[in-house]
């Protein structure tokens, strides 16, 4: 049995026991503590690390589905979404590729400070809200079924304008910088003169779930620009002969406004009777004319073969020999012909089968055709170029629709005791001479109509050329 | 027998002190542990979130180099302001005249040189920037000027180089190589500098500056205290590469 003195030295050991205790343990806690807040911050540092990487690809590849679907031979390819050559964007057109996660709103027009996803950078660029705009929106193609697409929120493609880069293109003395015409592309430089390909401004906005956000910049046009302006565009002479009928009046199931049939820079212009119409809306109808050659046809080879079939890969016909290299093909196949209908004239009215383009280069002298009688015509689709002299020899027939890209001359042959014909449909682009006085006595009939439309749609499947690229602050 | 109970005899106070100094000591000796162990992880995040950081931020401005690019602007209009059109990379000499084979004869860029060109407001400035990274001994230097036409690149953003990261050892000396490689075996193959920017080519593979597609940073940095277990040197190696974006003007 205790007593009270004994029952307060036992209060006061207990008390100082606890008070060690206590002690200790707020050691133990501060280490403890200590050593987790620096494992925190390390994973910290890491997880923003990793989630502004994370963000930058996500964006990127925002921009990257943008630029290839501007393509026409992507297989989602905008399409109408975005109007491409020979349409222009209007500057004040916006449109946007929207990429929500599951169940969430992603409206970057809603620019209330509590939507994550405003787009104010626009203000930035064009100087008013992108509410004040004609926005249209589509959604990605990026989320594959049963995995979430990459992060990003939405890609946004304008009309590049100098104000809304800030670039004073043509150093007129900006600023001011002109906000009204849209600039353009045309192999080599960008211009105010719509000479090319339109230049489209891509934006893209990646936002994670942790907050992470990067905000991505391109500038892109199509890799080729190739405006037609006549069925021949010759840097060199067009001798005509008499036996050609040439027309820049486009074949009736293309849309594009109709051109001269010749345009040449040669000194001697064009000659012979050769039957040549045309001339672009508003002219009087003058079927050739002198006039500057607006085409660098080697830089444009160089940017197109990088996707061309080789002049002589199997099933073309086509076989090179000697050195230098020269090919032949008497009855070539370069790609698969669309099936026509003409006029009485020679123009298409209709396309019941489009056949299949494909793009050619030759590297060195081709023929195509020969005159030995018999055998099948040579025919083809797509693009093709030469890098050297062309010869065409139509004794059993050519038919050829797209773009004929030569750098060297062109010359056309027949043995005139065949009733040969030949059409050809597109545009033919060289940087020599072209030369049909030797189909003087044929007794078929030879017709060039120019197509826009067939050069296009060859062209708008090539990719888009980054111009520029940057990351925009946040 | 209550009389008695109410004190302590020495020999309960001796035993209580000392096992009371016994106790206090080894808690302070963990305090002191910890918190000398707290100071050096701390020391060594902090190189390791500077180098991280100075990485980062190397790759930004190397993603955004050449902008705006030579195709920007009118061949007229390059030419009358090339003040305003940025290459991805100066180079040194020659500049702008002719670019210099990067190992052969360029001072820049090289393995611990590196001068970017960029705009880095584009929508409030026309400038473009020099962005110098350039090793000194162990200390990496950042420098920005603007780039004007005429001048040296390198003259101009020696001038503004200011200290971005110290205690880089990718070309320390040979004594404290030989040190890091006994922790890092790995840490410099062939017991020689690990440079800081190496470079990959577009075709042709002309090593000049106007082709550089890729930069592979390499940055190893060390912490300023010791293991205090093990005594060993903490270093880290941090590395990135980034692909430009801008094709080959």
């Amino acid at each position: 049995m205790s007593t009270p003195a004994h029952k307060s030295r036992n209060a006061a050991q207990r008390g100082v026991a606890l008070l060690i205790a206590i002690f200790a343990l707020l050691l133990i806690s501060g280490v403890a503590i200590s050593l987790i807040v620096m494992a925190g911050t390390e994973s910290a540092v890491d997880g923003n690390y990793r989630g502004s990487t994370q963000a930058f690809y996500a964006a990127y590849s925002g921009l990257e589905e943008a630029r290839g679907r501007l393509s026409g031979g992507h297989p989602q390819a905008f399409g109408g979404f975005v109007a491409v050559m020979p349409n222009v964007l209007g500057v004040n057109q916006v449109r946007y590729v929207l990429n929500p996660s599951a169940g969430e709103v992603v409206d970057p027009t809603n620019l209330a400070a509590t939507n994550p996803y405003r787009d104010v950078e626009y203000q930035q660029e064009f100087g008013v809200p992108v509410t004040s705009a004609t926005v249209q929106t589509t959604t990605s193609n990026s989320t594959v079924a049963g995995l979430p697409g990459p992060a990003f929120k939405w890609v946004r493609i304008t009309a590049k304008t100098e104000s809304s880069s800030h670039t004073d293109i043509d150093n007129h003395g900006a600023p001011p910088y002109d906000t009204a015409t849209p600039i353009f592309f045309d192999g080599g430089n960008q211009n105010k003169i719509s000479s090319g390909a339109q230049v489209f401004s891509l934006t893209s906005l990646a936002v994670l779930p942790g907050g992470s956000q990067r905000m991505l910049h391109y500038d892109v046009a199509l890799a080729a620009p190739i405006p037609v302006d006549a069925a021949i565009h010759a840097l060199g002479d067009v001798m005509a002969g008499s036996a050609l009928n040439v027309t820049g009046f486009t074949d009736p199931v293309c849309s594009s406004p109709s051109t001269y049939a010749v345009i040449t820079m040669g000194a001697g212009g064009t000659s012979g009777s050769g039957n040549l119409t045309g001339g672009p809306p508003g002219s009087l109808t003058q079927g050739a004319v002198q006039g500057p050659f607006p085409y660098n046809v080697p830089a444009l080879i160089k940017t197109l073969k990088t996707t061309a079939t080789a002049i002589d890969a199997p099933g073309t016909g086509v076989t090179g020999s000697g050195s230098p290299i020269v090919y032949k093909g008497d009855h070539a196949t370069l790609g698969v012909p669309p099936t026509v209908t003409y006029d009485q004239n020679g123009a298409v009215t209709a396309i019941s089968a489009p056949g299949t383009p494909v793009i050619h280069y030759s590297p060195g002298d081709l023929t195509l055709g020969t005159s030995t009688i018999g055998g099948a015509p040579v025919s083809g689709q797509g693009i093709l170029m030469v890098k050297g002299n062309l010869t065409i020899d139509i004794t059993n027939g050519f038919n050829y629709f797209g773009l004929i890209l030569v750098d060297g001359n062109i010359t056309a042959a027949v043995n005139p005791s065949n009733a040969a014909s030949a059409n050809i449909h597109g545009s033919i682009i060289l940087t020599g001479s072209f030369d049909a006085n030797a189909l003087q006595n044929l007794s078929g009939s030879v017709f060039i109509t120019q197509n826009a439309c067939m050069v296009q749609n060859m062209l708008n499947k090539q990719g888009l050329r980054i111009l520029a690229f940057r990351e925009l602050a946040q | 027998m209550q009389q008695k109970e109410k004190g302590f005899s020495l020999m309960e106070l001796m035993v209580a002190v000392m096992i009371f100094t016994i106790l206090m000591g080894a808690a302070f000796q963990l305090l002191q542990v910890s918190q000398q162990r707290y100071k050096m992880e701390a020391e060594f995040l902090n190189s390791f979130q500077t180098a991280r950081l100075a990485v980062d931020q190397m790759s930004r401005d190397i993603h955004s180099a050449g902008y705006p690019p030579p195709n920007s602007f009118t061949v007229a209009a390059g030419a009358a302001k090339p003040d305003r059109v940025a290459m991805p990379f100066a180079w040194a000499p020659n500049y702008p005249a002719t670019p210099c084979t990067v190992a052969a004869g360029c001072t820049t860029p090289g393995d611990f040189d590196l001068i970017v060109e960029t705009s880095l407001d584009p929508l409030n400035t026309t400038t473009v920037q020099w962005i110098r990274y350039k090793l000194v001994g162990t200390t990496l230097f950042r420098g920005v000027a603007t780039k004007t036409a005429g001048a040296d690149p390198v003259t101009t953003t020696d001038a503004v180089l200011y200290s971005y990261v110290e205690n880089v050892m990718n070309n320390t000396s040979v004594a404290q190589m030989n040190q890091l490689q006994t922790y890092y075996p790995s840490m410099f193959p062939g017991n020689t500098p690990v440079p800081i920017f190496s470079y990959t080519y577009d075709p042709p593979a002309t090593l000049q500056p106007p082709n550089i597609r890729e930069v592979n940073i390499t940055l190893i940095v060390l912490s300023p205290q010791r293991d205090l277990k093990t005594n060993q040197l903490r270093a880290v190696t941090l590395t990135g590469l980034i692909r430009t974006m801008l094709p080959t003007q």
